[in-house]
């Protein structure tokens, strides 16, 4: 044990009701009138819009494409195009363009909206390609294109899984694994064969009997296929700390240098279902949470659904002030509307009372130090931040912070560690552009 | 609806730090109950109430400091005046640091040392620096120095005069068990604790059973007290295990060294003074400590190796808070370089801990090694100077009176001198020499500077003789006048002074004359002066300091031959059996010189009619 580094983790109260998250609520497709599809990519370019207003769609028509990287996006619902709108978008904190689908409630299919594989014979490339061409991108919250980690990928050994879901709260992936094993581990099997890798691993946390009964019952029709639980500890999900975990492994940028991919639960069964099944990705389960709203319930929503809407489903807030957030309360940023669609990155609704911490000094007691998974050290890059010292942040490591939020959590003296890291990252980029630009 | 868009996460711990300061109070809390205790049931109510007031005060006047600083830094952004002052006053944590720094404290410190005490440490080391976490420096650790240094001969461990009424301080000079270990033999390099004038064992060590600071005795509480406080996430443990880790390895290396029984030795380093109390509730303070794991390990380090630096080699009987203080200094710096990330360069941070234990081990078993072996050599020789060889025959002294001056007790951060001195006599009690028998000065430059000004102060002395000393009487170091002190050794000087007073003290001297004419129309008048020595009612010399001679030719060469034997009849003499005489004896005349004879006579009556009065 190393007792001058950090011990990189810290076991959370979960906040998670398993019975209760075992309960599949379903908000049905009649319901939702209009779905929101954004018409930007992830940090705000434009995509190319291919429908129009008046457009009739079907589930599966192309709506758009993203410009910087291939990554089509396909209608939910079936209905009509009714124009494009300006509409929250958590992820940018900002009103974007939206693409407006009214909601004829058929679910009318397109046929051959995606090309069918045949999983035993389907080649590595096809496999890749198709995954590619169904627009598929990750599940467990980072929303990334999941075809870029296959494509051109050598020496991978393992395809990790990630179901270990260590934000408090969540547990789509939980209801997931239960309802949803067969296809997962199918998924997954394609997933291995798009890498050439020898094995499959499904990781989640331990105490979660619901889901080793579900892949017992399943796990032994597949070879090259296993699962490991592991400790319940944040942030035990992050790709790094779990490769270390499971595999005793590390790396510098990319787990593929480590010889994994790493995909979320959910991720792996919208590739079995786009891939084998043809089906474009419709739903998503979003965890609804907190005590800021009067139900918690695990609830298959519509794609491109409000937030609103779904917690209205939910029994409505609980509060007149609430914090609303896309997402687990360690990692997401607050919205500052609930008019924003439910999108593949967004696996939960996380809505809490508003708690007032009484900031005091920062007492130097390197809590943050101690628990950073990164190995930084935050109160030293807060110093640095406050003498605009860019050389420190630099030694200091600053751009390697993964914004897990667990230095805040930790300290005693209330202080926005987390944020103020963040701000940090943002100086020393801007710094650092500054010099590159002078040169 | 609201939505809230303060910055995340949104879990937080639920610990914050105005609780772990409370914590820590109540753990200093625990200790403060102890120190009540024992000065209540093992000295008197009087010294528990000082107890329990010692603490009070400096809380009272930290209130005080807190307030009057909150109101001045009082702004409009601020609210209203009055909750901002309880505000600042709940979340700056003084009060942590008016308990700890009361704690340091021995039972007698007067109450004023204890205000400026209070108010230094708060309103200097804390306030003028930053305030909480910013502050560079300890304030209780500072303030102690602060009160160590400038009131060191009030840091006493008794109340009022009556040393005896508190158990194992020592007798004469109330020197507590840290200083009276400290003065035994080699510096701080003994493994027992029977040579203490108190009567303690291992165990009393370890209980608190004997008299001390405040809070700094009861070493069992404070390591438990430091192990639940470690558990609890209140301080960091690497700090305090660092530091009593190096503290105990050092005493083993030294006791090695040595030859001193291993186990006994650590024990006692470990035990003694304020080491636990400094390493738990002084070194561990987050705010003057790095703040990388790292970092607080290797602060522990090095303040195990000025302690025991300062104890072994240092003026002081107690080395614990000068060295929190340089490892204050050295916090930010050790921030400065762990620049890293925390899981990397493993072997290196290891290494650079463990060179500091290492020099640790090295210079302190070597100073040890060597002072012991000083120690042993010099011994036999101690009285050296008359052993040196000499060009100048020695001179055989008629008598030796031998005197002692002690400087003042004072309480851990001064140590007790004393000072043995043999005055050498001739037959006229004129001054031969003065030696000095033992422990002459303090070490260092004093002592060069010392013995290059001594045989001045000697001449001094000799030349204005037992008269002139006992005329002297300046009230301190600074009074003393010109030739009577070496310039930066004051304070030995005077306590020579005062040793040489202290031989003399049973020498009474007495003045008188004599008028008379050898004839009645041509002779002048010729007057005489002696100098009547007398000790213990016996003359024990005259001497005839003036008018000498009498007429000239043949009277005054039978004078001057014969009248040293008419002294040498008067001396010895019982004052009262010369009182009696009416008229000289025949032995008390020279023939043919009488009234030169009675004159002398006459004027010894009067320099003895002040006997007795």
């Amino acid at each position: 044990m190393n007792i001058f580094s950090s011990v990189a983790k810290l076991h959370l109260e979960s906040h998670k009701d398993l019975e209760k998250a075992s309960v599949l609520h379903v908000l049905e497709d009649t319901k939702v009138a209009k779905v929101f599809m954004p018409a930007v990519g992830p940090n705000g370019a434009d995509m190319n819009v291919l429908v129009k207003a008046g457009d009739p769609v079907l589930v599966g028509t192309k709506l758009a494409v993203r410009k910087d990287m291939y990554v089509p996006m396909y209608s939910p619902v079936s209905g009509t195009v009714a124009g494009i709108e300006l509409v929250y978008h958590p992820g940018l904190s900002r009103p974007a363009n939206h693409i407006v689908i009214l909601n004829d409630g058929k679910n009318t299919r397109l046929p051959d909206a995606l090309k069918v594989i045949d999983p035993e014979t389907a080649t590595k490339d096809e496999i890749v390609a198709a995954i590619k061409e169904a627009g598929i991108v990750g599940m467990g919250g980072a929303g990334f294109p999941t075809f870029i980690k296959y494509q051109g990928v050598k020496n991978i050994e393992y395809v990790l899984i990630n179901g270990v879901e260590c934000e408090p709260f969540l547990t789509t992936d939980f209801l997931s694994m239960q309802l949803e094993a067969k296809e997962m581990i199918q998924g997954a099997m394609l997933l291995k064969k798009a890498c050439d890798a020898k094995e499959v691993v499904i990781a989640f946390k331990v105490h979660k009997n619901a889901v080793k009964e579900a892949l017992d019952a399943c796990i032994s029709c597949h070879p090259g296929v296993r699962y490991v639980e592991v400790p319940d500890v944040y942030p035990m999900g992050w790709e790094k700390a779990l490769i270390k975990q499971v595999f005793n492994r590390t790396y510098e940028k990319l787990p593929a240098e480590a010889g994994v991919i790493v995909n979320n639960t959910q991720t792996a069964v919208a590739v079995y279902r786009a891939l084998v099944k043809g089906e474009v990705l419709t739903h998503r389960l979003v965890c609804v949470s907190g005590d800021g709203v009067k139900n918690n319930g695990n609830v298959l929503v519509p794609l491109g659904t409000l937030a609103r809407e779904v917690v209205e489903f939910m029994g409505g807030y609980a509060e007149e002030e609430v914090v609303l957030l896309p997402g687990g309360p360690m990692t997401a940023k607050a919205a500052e509307e609930d008019g924003f669609p439910i999108q593949p990155a967004i696996g939960g609704l996380t809505i809490l009372k508003n708690k007032i911490h009484h900031e005091v000094p920062c007492l130097r007691c390197g809590n943050c130090t101690m628990h950073c998974p990164a190995f930084l050290q935050p109160v030293e890059i807060m110093d640095a931040l406050e003498r605009k010292d860019e050389a420190r942040l630099a030694k200091l490591n600053t751009m390697k912070c993964v914004e897990c939020g667990l230095c805040a959590t930790v300290c005693p003296s209330k202080i926005d560690v987390s944020e103020n890291v963040k701000r940090a990252k943002r100086y020393l980029k801007f710094a650092q552009a500054k010099a590159a630009a002078k040169k | 609806m609201k939505f809230i868009t303060t910055p995340g996460p949104f879990q937080r711990s639920k610990r914050t730090t105005l609780q772990i300061m409370l914590e820590l109070s109540a753990a200093l809390v625990l200790v403060w109950i102890f120190g009540i205790v024992y000065n209540f049931v093992a000295i008197g109510p009087a010294y528990g109430i000082k107890a329990i007031l010692m603490v009070v005060v400096s809380l009272v006047v930290t209130l005080l400091a807190d307030v009057l600083v909150a109101a001045i830094r009082h702004k409009e952004s601020h609210g209203p005046m009055m909750k901002h002052i309880i505000d600042q006053v709940i979340h700056n944590y003084s009060y942590v640091t008016a308990i700890i720094f009361a704690l340091t404290l021995p039972i007698g410190v007067p109450y004023y040392v204890i205000i400026v005490g209070s108010l230094f440490a708060t309103l200097v080391v804390k306030y003028a620096f930053g305030g909480f976490g910013s502050n560079v420096f300890n304030p209780a650790a500072m303030a102690r120095i602060f009160v160590g240094v400038s009131f060191s001969g009030s840091m006493l461990s008794y109340l009022g005069t009556d040393i005896s009424a508190v158990p194992t301080l020592d007798l004469i000079s109330g020197a507590t068990v840290t200083t009276q270990f400290s003065s035994l033999g080699t510096k701080w390099l003994t493994d027992s604790l029977t040579g203490l004038s108190a009567n303690i064992n291992m165990l009393d060590l370890y209980m608190g059973n004997y008299s001390g600071a405040l809070g700094e005795t009861f070493t069992i509480l404070i390591l438990v007290l430091c192990v639940v406080l470690a558990i609890r996430k209140v301080i960091n443990w690497r700090t305090p295990a660092f530091y009593l880790g190096t503290v105990a390895l050092t005493s083993v290396i030294i006791a090695l060294f040595t030859g001193l029984n291993v186990l006994d030795y650590t024990l006692i380093s470990l035990g003694m003074g304020g080491l636990a109390f400094g390493a738990v509730f002084m070194l561990t303070d987050p705010v003057t400590s790095p703040t990388s794991p790292f970092g607080k390990a290797l602060i522990g380090v090095i303040a195990g190796f000025i302690t025991v630096l300062i104890r072994v080699q240092g003026n002081l009987p107690e080395g614990v808070v000068y060295a929190i203080a340089i490892v204050n200094i050295l916090a930010p710096v050790i921030d400065k370089m762990a620049t890293g990330l925390t899981n990397t360069n493993t072997l290196k941070k290891w290494g650079v801990v463990a060179s500091a234990a290492v020099v640790a081990l090295a210079v302190n078993g070597g100073i040890s090694a060597i002072n012991v072996r000083n120690a042993n050599s010099s011994e036999p020789s101690s009285s050296e100077s008359s052993s040196e060889p000499s060009s100048e025959p020695v001179v055989v002294p008629f008598k030796t009176l031998q005197g002692t001056a002690s400087s003042a007790a004072c309480e851990e951060y001064c140590s007790v001198q004393t000072m043995t001195v043999s005055v050498d006599l001739d037959e006229e009690y004129d001054i031969i020499d003065i030696s000095i028998a033992e422990a002459p000065t303090t070490g260092g430059n004093y002592s060069t500077t010392w013995t290059e000004g001594y045989d001045a102060l000697v001449e001094y002395y000799q030349g204005i003789g037992i008269v002139g000393i006992q005329a002297m009487t300046p009230a301190n170091a600074a009074a003393m006048p010109a030739g009577s002190f070496i310039a930066g050794v004051t304070e030995s000087s005077f306590r020579l002074l005062n040793a040489l007073k202290d031989a003399v003290s049973d020498v009474e001297v007495y003045f008188g004359n004599a008028t008379s004419s050898a004839c009645e129309e041509y002779c002048d008048p010729q007057t005489m002066d002696v100098t009547v020595y007398v000790e213990a009612g016996i003359i024990s010399t005259i001497k005839v300091t003036g008018g000498i001679t009498t007429t000239s030719g043949n009277y005054g060469t039978n004078w001057a031959e014969n009248y040293p034997a008419v002294l040498e009849y008067y001396q010895g003499m019982a004052v009262a059996d010369f009182l009696a005489l009416a008229a000289p004896a025949p032995e008390g005349m020279v023939a043919g010189v009488t009234v030169t004879s009675d004159r002398l006579f006459v004027a010894i009556q009067h320099a003895l009619a002040s006997y007795g009065g």
